[in-house]
């Protein structure tokens, strides 16, 4: 006979009630979201973003990862070479900041070592494919080493079920960007949040066009905001 | 220089004004050098003289299976057919005896090389600090067993008096004064060093004994003896002093160590690798120093030796931090040849400087950003960690050289709206964009032949991406070129 002893060391009873607290969080930097995911992102933990290159996601985390503490941020495969201008504009430090580049196997161990060594800020990874496996493996490592690894994939991957603290579904709008909680851990999915950035971001939001102003409609031609 | 030392021995030291010596003579010093794995079978070995082809060391396992010293080759392999037969290299005595002085500076201040197997200290000057002479000893000697090395070793009033004693294989450890004085006399004649041929020649003379030989008159001798051997004997017998130069440590850490047999894969040297590491974080602890780079060279058989350059940011003396990232860079390499020996090298070390952390925080952690970035160049290669560093140059991605990890900048200031990330090689695009913020012109790097002209504007496209476009102004270009994103 099975006891319920060993239905629990098997996992095969769901204990919705008593998950364990999720864990630490630091403030966004963004009341909306804050509020949207019990208090801030979290300081652990494997999460993903997904988004289109270039509509605001490392803008998104800037505050947060300025925030934490930490000696290094590793940045893993971005899409090209770090501009500094950017980041010391953005209030890093250049010395802290460190891009590593390699093939999805290099990637990943160089994730788990900057996780585990507990010196680093967050990690940040862009990786396509990345397995059921290795998400649990990379948890381990950020739970060890108390640092968040952000997995930056592109919108409209196959949305499989990965073992993530958290999921964010991003998307551009004209005064910034809307955030979708796709998953979080020891919560419910919400959105969509609507991020102002007039103030963070002043120069990269689209103005509203003088009333007087139409756009021209024709495909293929350049316009002039 | 033997004759102008004070004797400052303890209590039960011999007379003032005589010096006591200790020689130490290795009968195997290359084979018990071998680097070997922890848990290896020892099977029997032989050192062997390429000129002649005698054996001339043998291992505890080789001795007892009945060969001895001096045996031919083809005798002792027919005796003992699993005999390992290894070439004498007679650099490697003077290197190794070296490092064994290294060793026992601690012990010893005053060492000096006997070329080829052989050293000697000077023992008065260190009996008040050791509190005698048999605590002395003790301490050598576990140092030496420590090491494996067999050894024997005698004292003696004079170094040569010492050298005869210990070389013809007795472990001699006295103070008494008559004793010192005598004993060494007892010994055959071809316990001291003598040429063959003046051997030869005393021995037809009817002398067996060091006492016999040494009661001749000098004036007779010297006809029969060719000056070499009679210098020698005045020495031996303190009527000549014996010069004696002394070791100081060597600054930098250097060890080559050939292996038992030859390896072709990378697993197999790391054991005996263990052992080297660990003697360095020895040399760099006993200094209070650190290095920051390491270098590992493997002489293959038959090919180009590989050297191996092993970075660790801020200096490091742990031997388990130092093994890890031999292991990293071993890992990724491929041998296409046998590995015979090794040499692993520190060729620059500095003083260790205490970093002041905080009580409390980082309790977690487990590596400092130094240690973690060594430990990426050393899997992944130096190419493939970038820092990013301001730069004072209006052209996007260039890079200030070459700029040691963890270095800090001066203050710059960034020029505002740029993108978080560069692409490497900028890319045509046609699709329909909006241009937000622009141009901005730079035209630049005339000096350098990098010459940029170009105006850059942000931009918008459909999706709603932010991007950094440029169009080139000289040649002209009617393509638009996405140079960055701001992500």
């Amino acid at each position: 006979m099975t006891n319920i002893e060993q239905l629990l060391q098997q996992r095969r009873i769901y204990r919705g009630g008593q998950l364990a607290p999720p864990a630490a969080v630091h403030p966004s930097g963004f009341t909306e979201l804050d509020n949207a995911l019990g208090g801030g992102l979290p300081g652990s933990g494997v999460c993903r973003i997904q988004s289109d290159t270039g509509i605001g996601e490392l803008r998104l985390l800037a505050p947060y990862l300025r925030s934490a503490d930490g000696e290094l941020l590793v940045l893993i495969n971005p899409p090209g070479a770090l501009c500094p201008d950017f980041w010391a504009e953005a209030g890093f430090s250049c010395e802290q900041l460190y891009a590593v580049y390699g093939d999805n196997k290099q990637a990943l161990w160089s994730a788990k070592q900057c996780l585990q060594s507990g010196c680093c800020v967050s990690v940040l990874l862009w990786q396509r494919d990345i397995s059921v496996a290795d998400i649990k493996r990379l948890q381990l490592a950020s739970t060890e080493g108390r640092c968040a690894l952000w997995l930056l994939q592109s919108a409209g991957r196959a949305n499989q079920s990965l073992p993530l603290t958290l999921s964010l579904a991003l998307a551009p709008t004209h005064n910034g960007l809307e955030v979708r909680v796709t998953k979080r851990k020891g919560g419910w999915p919400t959105g969509p949040i609507q991020l102002d950035w007039r103030a963070d971001w002043p120069a990269l939001v689209l103005q509203p066009l003088p009333a007087n102003v139409h756009p021209l409609s024709q495909p293929g031609r350049r316009q002039r905001a | 220089m033997c004759t102008r030392c004070r004797n400052r021995g303890g209590a039960n030291a011999p007379e003032l004004n005589t010096m006591l010596w200790l020689y130490i003579h290795f009968p195997a010093l290359q084979l018990d050098s071998l680097p070997t794995a922890p848990n290896e079978t020892p099977c029997p070995r032989a050192i062997v003289c390429e000129r002649h082809f005698t054996v001339l060391q043998l291992n505890t396992e080789a001795e007892a299976s009945g060969l001895h010293l001096g045996m031919g080759m083809a005798l002792a392999c027919s005796l003992n057919r699993e005999l390992q037969v290894l070439p004498f290299q007679s650099n490697f005595g003077p290197e190794r005896l070296r490092e064994i002085a290294h060793l026992l500076y601690p012990l010893s201040a005053d060492i000096s090389i006997f070329e080829p197997d052989g050293l000697l200290l000077k023992a008065s000057s260190m009996l008040r600090y050791h509190g005698g002479l048999t605590p002395y000893w003790q301490a050598i000697t576990a140092h030496l067993n420590n090491e494996g090395l067999r050894h024997s070793a005698a004292t003696g009033l004079r170094p040569l008096s010492a050298r005869v004693v210990a070389r013809h294989g007795d472990t001699c450890i006295e103070d008494d004064n008559h004793w010192l004085q005598h004993h060494w006399q007892i010994l055959p004649l071809h316990a001291a060093d003598f040429a063959s041929r003046p051997l030869n020649d005393l021995q037809r003379l009817g002398l067996k004994s060091l006492a016999k030989l040494c009661a001749l008159p000098r004036s007779e001798l010297a006809d029969r003896l060719d000056n070499t051997s009679l210098t020698y004997l005045q020495k031996l017998t303190g009527e000549k002093p014996h010069p004696v130069r002394f070791f100081t440590p060597p600054e930098r850490f250097g060890h080559y160590r050939e292996l038992p047999c030859e390896i072709e894969t990378t697993d197999a040297l790391l054991p005996p690798l263990t052992v080297t590491v660990q003697s360095l974080q020895r040399f760099l602890q006993s200094r209070a120093q650190v290095t920051d780079a390491l270098q590992l060279t493997l002489h293959l058989r038959a090919q180009e030796s590989i050297v191996l350059n092993i970075h660790a940011g801020g200096g490091e003396d742990s031997a388990k931090l130092w093994q890890g990232l031999i292991e990293l860079k071993l890992e990724s390499l491929a041998l296409n040849a046998a590995i015979y020996a090794y040499t692993l090298s520190a060729n620059r070390s500095f003083n260790r400087e205490q970093k002041n952390q905080d009580l409390f925080c980082n309790q977690n952690a487990e590596l400092t950003p130094a240690q973690l970035l060594a430990r990426l160049q050393a899997k992944l290669g130096s190419e493939a960690i970038k820092q990013t560093l301001l730069c004072n140059d209006f052209r996007p991605g260039v890079h200030p050289g070459h700029i040691k990890p963890t270095q800090k900048l001066t203050a710059l200031t960034p020029h505002s709206l740029r993108p978080s990330v560069l692409l490497r090689h900028p890319k045509a695009t046609a699709e329909p964009l909006v241009l937000v913020h622009g141009p901005e012109r730079i035209v630049t790097g005339w000096w350098d032949q990098q010459t940029l002209s170009r105006d850059y504007f942000v931009a918008r496209n459909r999706a709603g991406r932010w991007l950094w476009v440029y169009k080139p102004l000289s040649p002209p270009d009617k393509n638009w070129y996405i140079h960055g994103y701001f992500c």
